[in-house]
């Protein structure tokens, strides 16, 4: 060893700075190669409570607790092999033999011929209360949370952290983060670490960063961190166990396709039903038609009004299956277009003209849009709306109907008013279901599909559909459509 | 025939359905059982309440049901809804008929309804349509000491409007 000439370099030194370094706001102990101490600032006497002549002199390690004796000697090594300004929380005894924590900036000095003569400790002392807060978070909170330096070396843990990683603070203080971090997050966890600590105050990017880590046993875990400066000196690294989240992320993900699977079953599963009960049943209504037309004359009157309601049913259920099966093909109207909903209602309006001249009504039609949907689920939309306006009427010279739009930042709102019969405020939630009908009288025919499928189509190009009536007076069924439908 | 003895018959049996051909095939299945001296036919809930308002007070017993048949599933107005506005208004009060349920399919959550909504005024269900077995079984269980009435006339089925 070279110091002991070296000390009185290093005395020098500081002697010749004394105003510089006596003025500096933070404390700064300076020692030799052996650990002496030669220079103090007034910060240092005034914290630790000593005169500047009673530490001059003295081997540093007699302020510090013995906890600290080897984390100094190893950090000496560490800072003259070219590392510089390493932070480190290191303790101090004061006179009266309180323990006072600062953080440890530690540089090497050099000599005239520049070969590493001293230390200097450049210690930052944390407000009492700052500190104390600091750690009543770090043990009061549920995520994993480490104080690392401004090098990434871990400081301190608290208690949720070490059951994360399943070890004890002691095992990992001192060591680099990169430590605890599995090897095919490293370089995402550098990138994170670069942006986060030089450029602190850069708000682009993500917030959190997701990283597998590593358990002392060296299994590996998915955790979300956020590193957070905490001054100049300390990081405060906040980590969120994702394990069970990655573990629902999964088996969400086997629900989605199992239920995507189950809804091509269900959907085959309708469309096979009812088109392969159609088949016998027009059996059964062909030979009865048969039996009407050829032995009508030998039946008496109550037989054929038997077959009567033979010839209903059959017709009747004949129609039902064809709804059923109209209601479960719906699913193939996906695709979206440009589409002009003022010529789609033209469209049907031109198709039903003879619907609408027979019940006597008059249509309105607003301006409407051009929007992004598909064009075939909008015109059965308009068409069932439109159909169920003109069938429910009063007694009445003229029945009109009104179709219009109106334009919201998010959606399109459709409305098709008519001056119908109207609707009870009870029934009104029940309408739009499958095969629900409202009225009893023959008058309303029907089989209760057409508001189902109006329902089930816009809410496919996630849109609402809902209705508001007054008894006597008419009825709006209004629709929202989002203007931009994800694909 | 069947083994029904006279003194068993009821007076009145009400039908409440909104399809026309099932109320009448269960009207000629009773009339047939020769169980009931009047059957009456609702094509709605709507009507079957209409009839039983029209009937409070009446000193005429054989338009009285003994036994009602209720349809669940109709438009309009459905079974329960039908249960509902009797309790509201009181109609089954001083009739206190029999009550069964008589519907295409037997759905559990109308056997939930029933019990919560209507305990003690449901007696039963049945699945359509509706046969001579079961009629004698429903006479059997709910009918068996009641006393003969003195009607001496065909049995009338028919149709309320």
């Amino acid at each position: 060893m070279k110091s002991i000439p070296h000390s009185a370099t290093l005395s020098y030194l500081f002697k010749s700075n004394y105003n510089l370094f006596e003025a500096a706001a933070s404390p700064i102990i300076a020692e030799d190669l052996l650990g002496k101490v030669i220079f103090v600032n007034k910060n240092v006497t005034d914290i630790l409570g000593y005169k500047s002549q009673e530490l001059i002199g003295n081997d540093i390690n007699s302020l510090m607790p013995e906890t600290e004796w080897k984390a100094v000697k190893k950090r000496r090594l560490e800072t003259s092999s070219g590392r510089k300004g390493i932070y480190d929380k290191r303790k101090f005894v004061t006179h009266k033999g309180e323990i006072v924590e600062f953080s440890d900036e530690m540089h090497p000095i050099f000599g005239f011929d520049k070969e590493t003569i001293g230390f200097m400790h450049h210690l930052t002392q944390h407000k009492q209360e700052d500190v104390g807060a600091l750690y009543a978070l770090l043990e009061s909170c549920k995520d994993g949370i480490m104080l690392l330096n401004m090098d990434g070396n871990i400081l301190d843990a608290n208690e949720p952290a070490e059951n994360l990683f399943s070890l004890k603070k002691e095992e990992i203080t001192g060591k680099p983060i990169g430590h605890i971090i599995a090897e095919r997050s490293i370089s995402r966890y550098e990138e994170y670490w670069k942006r986060k600590i030089s450029h602190p105050n850069d708000l682009a990017g993500e917030f959190d960063v997701e990283l597998y880590c590593r358990k002392k046993n060296g299994k590996e875990f998915p955790v979300e961190v956020t590193f957070i400066p905490l001054g100049d000196t300390i990081v405060m690294a906040d980590f969120r166990d994702m394990s069970e989240k990655k573990q629902m992320e999964r088996s969400l993900r086997s629900s989605n396709i199992q239920l995507k699977r189950f809804k091509s079953e269900l959907q085959q599963y309708t469309y096979i039903t009812s088109h392969n009960l159609r088949e016998p049943l027009h059996v059964i209504s062909n030979y009865i038609e048969l039996l009407q037309k050829k032995y009508a004359d030998k039946l008496d009157a109550k037989a054929l009004h038997f077959m009567g309601h033979i010839v209903n049913s059959s017709d009747k259920m004949n129609s039902l299956l064809k709804d059923l099966l109209d209601f479960s093909s719906i699913d193939v109207y996906t695709r979206l277009d440009e589409t002009d909903c003022k010529t789609v209602v033209g469209e049907i309006l031109a198709e039903n003209d003879s619907l609408l001249k027979s019940n006597n009504v008059k249509v309105n039609i607003g301006e409407l849009p051009v929007i992004t949907a598909n064009a075939v689920g909008m015109k059965k939309v308009f068409y069932h709306l439109v159909n169920n306006a003109c069938k429910f009427q009063k007694e009445q010279p003229e029945a009109e109907v009104a179709i219009d739009a109106r334009e919201n930042k998010k959606d399109w709102i459709f409305s098709v008013t008519d001056n119908g019969v109207g609707i009870d405020e009870q029934e009104c939630k029940k309408i739009f279901l499958l095969f629900q009908r409202l009225h009893a009288t023959e008058k309303y025919s029907g089989n209760g599909v057409g508001l189902a499928i109006a329902k089930k189509i816009v809410e496919m190009h996630g849109g609402k559909i809902w209705v508001e009536s007054e008894l006597g007076e008419g009825t709006t069924f209004y629709f929202s459509l989002p203007k931009y439908i994800p694909q | 025939m069947k083994n029904i003895i006279p003194t068993q018959k009821l007076n009145c049996i009400l039908l409440v359905d909104d399809d026309e051909a099932d109320n009448e095939f269960h009207s000629i299945i009773i009339e047939e059982a020769e169980v009931a001296y009047s059957i009456k036919n609702a094509n709605s809930a709507k009507l079957g309440l209409k009839y039983l308002n029209s009937i409070q007070g009446s000193t005429d017993k054989f338009v009285i049901p003994d036994l009602i048949f209720l349809d669940i599933n109709m438009p309009g107005m459905t079974g329960f809804e039908f249960l509902q506005k009797c309790c509201e208004n009181h109609l089954l009060d001083t009739i206190s008929p029999v009550i069964i349920m008589l519907t295409t399919s037997v759905n559990p959550n109308d056997k939930i309804t029933a019990e919560e909504k209507f305990a003690g005024l449901v007696k039963g269900f049945r699945v359509k349509p509706l046969t001579e077995k079961m009629l004698d079984g429903i006479m059997s269980e709910f009918f068996g000491n009641r006393e003969a009435s003195d009607f001496s006339g065909k049995e009338i089925s028919q149709n309320l409007v």
